[in-house]
């Protein structure tokens, strides 16, 4: 899929962050089994804290592997966690393209 | 013996990276498990002798990191800092290096030497991961040990060179992260502003990456140690540059990448885990929680359907050593066969008895844990659980309940927010435990004969509404506040290890056993004493006259006196409300089965049933509520709602059972 059809998708299922900052947007609107790279995250420093020590800090890929309407679960540096949607809509993730070929590469 | 060496070890690491099983391996049955002294956060630690070594093992909180946020983080690190353990053993999960080096690096801080013990070296390699441990020694510039824990590798070697590198014989140079470039300046400039006002046994160093995480209790310790001047500098430097604890872990991500680059090697790429696919299916709605309801139905037809003939088994032996005991004791004083017979044997006896039953849900329970299947169970509920203001992980603790609420109630450390740990322990004694189930399928099946298993069923549901709505009230009413964060590791199935299943089994165990020869033990010579002073007839005693005097109570939810006198029975055991009825009610050779329908409305017994199904938890449950709520207001608020939501509830069963004839 091409990046430009990505961003797309995500415009049709409607990102509310995407006016204050279009290159990033929270987690949860990506749907299951789609990557994105984790650009910063929008909570206090306990929040932000407590992911670092999970491996979810900004630069890092992150695929969400469940995302229904309740919790979501994320696979971070081969970790996955389960998070409350409060706080996953605090992980702001951005494609980056360059990036993800990079990722293709070394495979 | 005098002439041994003794060491320090503690024992750090993140959550799931196997660091219990390595624990468990080396302190084996030595280990005691406790508190930390004045917190309610366990403590375990053991002994291990090796080479003439005596390693004194402490194990420290599995925590993700060392930041004061949590109360397990702070004791893991003030145990580090105060005590300065010989040497400090990292497990690190070999499937997920970078983020258990997260860890490291912040024990790298601290003063006491580090060894790396790189964890599940097996499961890596089958996921194409390979792990260098020797450039990754190089890297780090500390000794880095390769281990399967479960298969006991690299254990023998991980002890040799603990002894080796607290005797100071190996190469130890670590190199510490720094703080990212931009970060730098304002770093040396407050290392420059605190240095001459750091307290021992801290080190400038942590001190000020601390300021620059935001840590709470070490901000707050520096205001109180600064010269006013000198606090508000800081204060306006860490406002200024309020990004600092980004600045902080992108340093330590930055030196975590360096150090893997060379060591970690990817192979088999694209492969999909056991693990995943398993999830697939666990996690989803439609699937995940039919499975979950199903898995729970084993449990309980496995704990009874094994536990129970075993129990009754157990109680006609507790009976016949009263008999026995009765003949010993023949020529002794009343009082002394009567606290013996009646008291020990048969109250904490009989609460013994349940030992079984209690044994094979906890280990059921335990082995649900361990495969990994109990962080999808709390994934799967968190959406009920945010009806009653919970979210997933005090399903946990609150399912222990079903076997016996003690551990409910002390399973609610693992939850981080001190709002949610309270109310999952407000509400833990609403799950119905073994012993009352008991009481209810005894009482039902003798009064409402065929009708019992219904009866049954509809207390037990009755309990779980209690629950929710008592839940939905609290947390509304009195609990409210922000969301709760809910942030949850996944981790990967595996094997059961029979160990670590064993050791949780043999730590709950003891502690019921030990809770019976204690609180229940003191509570069923109580009772008996209160039931038989003075005159010694039930009739006339202490407990007697108090149940006559609140009968007039009672009569509005249709109980009698001698059912009062075995609810303030049940509250040494549940178990016990059924020997005091025995004896209220003479019930004698006849049986219970037999004099009861006789002595009991339907109406009364389904009203009695509710009352103790809701009441005021037993001895034990109330002691470690009070022990762990950490709060006499909520104690004493939590036991006067059971009673209230007890009696009510009892009421309107009577009026009910009246209105429809049942």
């Amino acid at each position: 899929m091409s990046e430009e059809k990505k961003i797309k998708d995500l415009t049709r299922s409607g990102i509310e962050d995407r006016k204050t900052d279009k290159k990033s947007f929270p987690v949860t609107s990506l749907k299951e089994g789609e990557e994105g790279l984790i650009h910063s995250i929008s909570g206090g420093l306990s929040l932000i804290s407590r992911l670092a020590g999970m491996g979810i800090v900004p630069g890092t890929e992150i695929k969400v592997l469940r995302n229904n309407r309740g919790p979501v679960i994320v696979l971070v540096n081969n970790t996955r966690v389960a998070l409350g949607r409060g706080q996953a809509s605090k992980i702001l993730v951005a494609f980056d393209l360059s990036r993800q070929k990079e990722g293709q590469l070394v495979e | 013996m005098s002439g041994r060496h003794k060491l320090i070890i503690a024992l750090a690491g993140q959550p799931n990276v196997g660091k219990s099983t390595v624990f468990n391996v080396l302190t084996g049955l030595s280990q005691h498990v406790g508190n930390w002294p004045g917190k309610t956060v366990e403590k375990k630690e053991g002994i291990h002798v090796y080479d003439n070594v005596e390693m004194r093992i402490v194990d420290l909180p599995g925590t993700y990191s060392l930041t004061a946020f949590s109360e397990e983080e702070k004791i893991a690190r003030d145990f580090v800092i105060n005590e300065r353990p010989d040497v400090m053993v990292l497990t690190a999960d070999a499937t997920a290096l970078e983020r258990s080096l997260y860890l490291l690096s912040e024990l790298l801080l601290l003063d006491s030497p580090v060894i790396v013990a790189v964890n599940m070296t097996d499961v890596a390699e089958d996921q194409g991961i390979h792990i260098d441990t020797d450039s990754l020694q190089n890297c780090l510039g500390i000794p880095v040990i390769p281990m399967v824990a479960r298969k006991n590798k690299g254990i023998k070697e991980l002890l040799s060179q603990v002894i080796l590198l607290a005797d100071g014989k190996l190469k130890y140079d670590p190199k510490i992260p720094d703080i990212s470039q931009d970060h730098r300046d304002i770093f040396l400039n407050l290392i420059e502003i605190t240095r001459e006002h750091i307290p021992a046994p801290y080190t400038a160093r942590w001190v000020v990456t601390k300021l620059m995480e935001g840590d709470p209790e070490i901000l707050k310790m520096m205001e109180d140690i600064l010269p006013g001047e000198k606090w508000s500098r800081i204060q306006s430097l860490l406002i200024k540059h309020e990004d600092s604890l980004r600045a902080v872990v992108g340093g330590r991500y930055d030196w975590i990448e360096a150090v893997t680059r060379a060591s970690v090697s990817h192979f088999k790429r694209g492969q999909v885990l056991m693990t995943d696919r398993l999830d697939h299916v666990l996690t989803r709605p439609v699937f995940g929680i039919p499975i979950l309801l199903s898995v729970l139905a084993i449990a309980f037809l496995l704990t009874y359907g094994i536990g129970s003939p075993v129990q009754g088994l157990l109680e006609r032996l507790v009976n016949s050593f009263a008999r026995w005991a009765g003949h010993f004791l023949s020529g002794a004083p009343g009082w002394i066969s009567g606290i013996v017979i009646d008291g020990i044997i048969g109250g904490a006896g009989t609460v013994l008895t349940f030992l079984p039953i209690l044994l094979i849900f906890f280990a059921f329970m335990a082995f649900l844990e361990d495969v990994g299947y109990m962080a999808r169970a709390a994934f799967v509920m968190d959406r009920f659980m945010h009806t009653i203001g919970l979210h997933g992980k005090s399903f946990l603790p609150m399912f222990l309940g079903f076997g016996c609420n003690v551990p409910a109630v002390l399973g609610a450390r693992i939850i981080e927010s001190r709002r949610a740990r309270l109310l999952t322990i407000f509400l833990a004694p609403f799950v119905p435990c073994t012993a009352r189930l008991a009481v209810l399928t005894l009482v039902a099946a003798a009064v409402f004969r065929e009708r019992a298993a219904f009866i049954s069923w509809s207390l037990v549901t009755v309990n779980i509404l209690a629950l929710g709505f008592s839940g939905m009230l609290a947390s509304r009413l009195f609990l409210r506040g922000e969301p709760m964060p809910f942030i949850m590791e996944l981790p990967l199935y595996h094997k059961p290890n029979a160990k670590t299943i064993g050791m949780v089994v043999w730590n709950r165990t003891k502690a019921f056993v030990k809770r019976a020869g204690t609180v229940i033990l003191g509570f069923s010579i109580l009772i008996w004493l209160m039931s038989n002073i003075p005159g010694g007839r039930i009739e006339d005693s202490v407990l007697g006259r108090i149940g006559r005097l609140i009968e007039p109570l009672g009569s509005v939810m249709g109980l009698d006196w001698r059912m009062i006198v075995a609810l303030l029975g049940s509250f040494v055991a549940k178990e016990d409300s059924i020997a005091m009825l025995g004896v209220l009610y003479g019930v004698g050779e006849k049986g219970l089965r037999n004099v009861l329908p006789v002595m009991m409305s339907h109406a009364s017994a389904l009203s009695f049933l509710v009352v103790l199904m809701l009441f005021i938890p037993c001895a034990a449950t109330v002691s470690v509520i009070k022990q762990e709520i950490e709060s006499r207001k909520w104690f004493l608020f939590s036991l006067i709602f059971m009673l209230l939501i007890s009696l009510g509830s009892g009421m309107a069963a009577y009026r009910l059972a009246l209105l429809f004839g049942i």
